[in-house]
């Protein structure tokens, strides 16, 4: 394998992630209300409590646009939790039901 | 005592008609059935306790005003049973609690319909705080006949089954397959709907067997859906209660619960009862009448009232049905049984809670409770502490820019109407230098009065049910469909944590909702300020001349700021029928002591009689923020100087008519 493959899988792996990062941010935004600009929503804050804010209601919400925007069903309440807890894992969430791709 | 039941009337899931309601408890039916009158294919949950006559698939037709229909067959009931026809129907009023109405109109507008097919012309109010509606309702009927506003006051609610709100419980996932099972297993809800109405007088003009004795409101201030686990919220009503009625928790016998059956509801209520109740709570009585009506949402709280009154006509109490072992955290003696419990029980206490974090108790009496004296109410003085306005109505007042705390309401996730609301709100506590800390949270109330929920709102969730199917609506805009949403986001954000409560009665909303406030300020002991106000999202039509914003106005029974060694006080307050502005007028004059001769400014309708009194008018407003704007141009103009004495009024078509005196005091030096 050569480097430059490496590097073209990296990238490929980066604008994956960059892509799912802005679908969530405006599910965020638009479903949620979070009235931020979409950089102010940093991948790595909190999304409940002292980071975005949100609550048990919201999660409901997002577990709704997991299923109608990824066709991702999740009803085990540890993976959620787990999953829920800044907009990186929500992706990683994303990518690991979406499988290698 | 301070209100006799002098007539009852109820359409449940056991069909129309107090008989009705007692032949189905009696033989243990279960009210609750599979739902015919809409599809529920989508849901897994198909089950509600509905009302049987109107189960059918002809029925679900949103012209069909399903809601006026079930109300006007309770009310008209107890009507009757009070024999109100023989009382002049300007001396009667009507107090409608409801959660979601009949969907599209405003809220208001479904009480007035009811007051004119009932001839009941005295102030009507809608009060709609979620789950706690009726029971905030029955409150407020206690409050009007002490205020004078009525000599009889028709008081409960209605709320109707739709498949809305039967996604919305589904989505939330709260809802039970089976029956519920209220402190037992299974967890999960079922909802139900219904009406129920009482006619309480203070001078009862026939027999009457049972006493509403006091009530009490709190907010949870925690969450939207969601009751505070602590329960700490629930028991601050119940307290508020009691000490309403004079009484202490010993005197309590028999404690009809709100008890959903849900996971969080049910121990929040238990550790709320155990905190208010003592060592008694294990001994006393507590079941919930869900498990055989279904929970009823708005009307709820006056069903099981009214279920209970007639289980003590026949010297019972109401059971807990489908009980098949306690959960954790349940009352030991949930009464768990298909049918009533003979029982000699005379003072019940009924609770109800609701979305938004409203809690309301109710204390009611038997014989014993209607011959006792009530207790004696000594009326504390109210002072305008300060207002705040968002929106047109700020460049309106001229009042300086410095928001001051309210730049920090954190706009995360509220729609226009709570934003609003809660920026006037805060606009006002920083207006009179207060910030709540500790204690004194829980010492200060919110009481607002609006019309509709948020347009915002409402589009999105629409957008979601559009988008995604009803099955998979939005949750956080489902939560918003109840009107006091904005409310109770408010005393969250703001740590309100007293007294709460959302009405309704078209333009004079804002002023009604002061009003009312001022009552429960001067008569009770459970709250020291009170933030009212008024607020409305824009929506143009019907109405061009409705502005969105809100104005709110902090009122206080410590001495507010004035005039340099002056401070204003709220001197008199009066609510009256639709058609009977001058006698409004002329109450709350009385109320001040204060002579027309002495007022300097008029703001508001103008007062025939008062045509020399220099008359300002809100000019091109209209909506329950705008009310609020004649308040705090009175006020303004008495902190300037301009005048000493002022009256504020306003009406609404067919809803009331409100007046309110205002006069500077000088100040007192020895303080």
């Amino acid at each position: 394998m050569s480097e430059t493959t490496d590097l073209a899988e990296m990238t490929r792996r980066v604008a994956q992630r960059e892509e799912l990062l802005g679908r969530l941010r405006k599910i965020l935004i638009e479903h949620l209300q979070l009235r931020r600009e979409v950089d102010e929503l940093d991948p790595d804050a909190p999304l409940f409590g002292s980071g975005f804010g949100l609550d048990s209601l919201d999660a409901v919400e997002l577990v709704v646009c997991l299923e109608t925007e990824f066709g991702l069903r999740v009803n085990d309440p540890t993976v959620l939790r787990q999953s829920f807890r800044s907009l990186n894992t929500m992706i990683d969430l994303v990518l690991g039901h979406a499988g290698p791709a | 005592m301070r209100a006799a039941v002098t007539g009852m009337g109820a359409v449940t899931a056991y069909g129309r008609g107090l008989a009705r309601l007692w032949d189905g408890m009696a033989a243990g039916e279960q009210g609750i059935r599979t739902i015919e009158r809409f599809s529920t294919a989508e849901f897994d949950v198909r089950i509600a306790g509905v009302v049987p006559d109107r189960n059918a698939p002809a029925w679900d037709d949103p012209g069909a005003s399903l809601c006026i229909e079930l109300a006007l067959g309770a009310a008209r009931e107890a009507y009757a049973n009070a024999r109100l026809a023989d009382l002049p129907p300007a001396r009667i009023a009507l107090v409608v609690g409801t959660s979601l109405g009949d969907y599209e109109r405003p809220m208001h507008e479904v009480t007035e319909q009811i007051g004119d097919a009932l001839g009941a012309h005295g102030p009507r109010i809608t009060v709609s705080t979620a789950c706690t509606s009726s029971t905030n309702a029955l409150g407020f009927a206690l409050d009007l006949l002490e205020q004078g506003a009525a000599d009889a006051v028709i008081a409960g609610g209605a709320d109707v089954l739709t498949p809305l709100v039967l996604a919305g419980f589904h989505r939330l996932g709260v809802l039970s397959r089976t029956p519920c099972a209220p402190f037992s297993s299974p967890a999960g809800t079922s909802l139900g709907e219904g009406a129920g109405f009482v006619v309480v007088e203070r001078r009862p003009r026939g027999p009457a067997r049972y006493a509403v004795l006091g009530y009490g409101l709190s907010a949870d201030a925690y969450h939207e859906t969601g009751p505070d686990p602590s329960g700490v919220g629930v028991a601050r009503a119940m307290r508020g209660a009691l000490a309403h009625a004079g009484l202490a928790a010993d005197a309590i016998d028999y404690v009809n619960a709100h008890g959903t059956g849900t996971v969080a509801g049910d121990p929040a209520e238990w550790r709320a009862l155990r905190s208010v109740l003592g060592a008694r709570a294990d001994k006393v009585p507590v079941s919930s009448s869900k498990s055989f009506l279904g929970h009823a949402q708005g009307a709820a709280g006056v069903l099981e009232l009214i279920a209970t009154l007639v289980a003590l006509d026949h010297g019972t109490i109401p059971p807990t049905r489908n009980f098949a072992g306690a959960r954790p955290n349940s009352p030991p003696d949930p009464v768990a049984s298909e049918v009533p419990r003979a029982s000699t029980a005379q003072t019940v206490l009924c609770n109800s809670s609701g979305f938004g974090g409203a809690n309301c108790a109710i204390v009611v009496g038997g014989r014993a409770a209607l011959e006792a004296d009530a207790p004696a109410v000594a009326r504390r003085a109210i002072y305008v502490g300060g207002i705040g306005a968002v929106g047109p109505h700020r460049a309106c007042l001229a009042l300086e820019p410095g928001p001051g705390r309210a730049a920090t309401v954190d706009p995360r996730g509220l729609d226009a109407m709570t934003r609003d609301l809660t920026t006037a709100a805060a606009l006002a506590l920083d207006d009179a230098g207060l910030r709540l800390r500790g204690a004194m949270q829980e010492r200060s109330g919110l009481v607002v009065g609006t019309t509709r929920v948020s347009k915002e709102s409402s589009d999105l969730l629409r957008q979601s049910i559009d988008e995604r199917g009803l099955r998979q609506l939005s949750a956080p805009m489902f939560s918003r469909m109840v009107l006091n949403a904005p409310v109770g986001a408010c005393a969250k954000a703001l740590a309100l944590k007293g007294p709460l409560s959302t009405v309704s009665a078209g333009d004079v909303s804002g002023l009604t909702a002061i009003a009312l406030a001022a009552h429960l300020l001067a008569t009770r002991g459970d709250v020291d300020r009170i933030v009212a106000g008024g607020v409305e999202e824009d929506r143009r039509a019907p109405d061009p001349r409705t502005i969105e914003g809100a104005v709110a106005t902090l009122l206080t029974t410590e001495p507010g700021r004035g005039v340099p060694g002056a401070r204003i006080r709220l001197a008199g307050v009066s609510l009256a029928g639709p058609a009977e502005l001058a006698a409004a007028c002329e109450a709350a004059l009385a109320s001040a002591g204060v002579a027309a001769t002495q007022l300097d400014l008029v703001v508001g309708a103008p007062v025939a009689a008062l045509a020399h009194v220099t008359t300002l008018r809100p000019e091109h407003r209209a909506g329950a923020a705008a009310s609020v704007l004649g308040f705090a141009m009175a006020v303004g103009a008495l902190r300037r100087g301009e005048a000493r004495c002022a009256l504020v009024s306003g009406e609404a078509s067919a809803s009331a008519s409100c007046a309110l005196v205002l006069v500077i005091e000088p100040g007192d030096t020895h303080e």
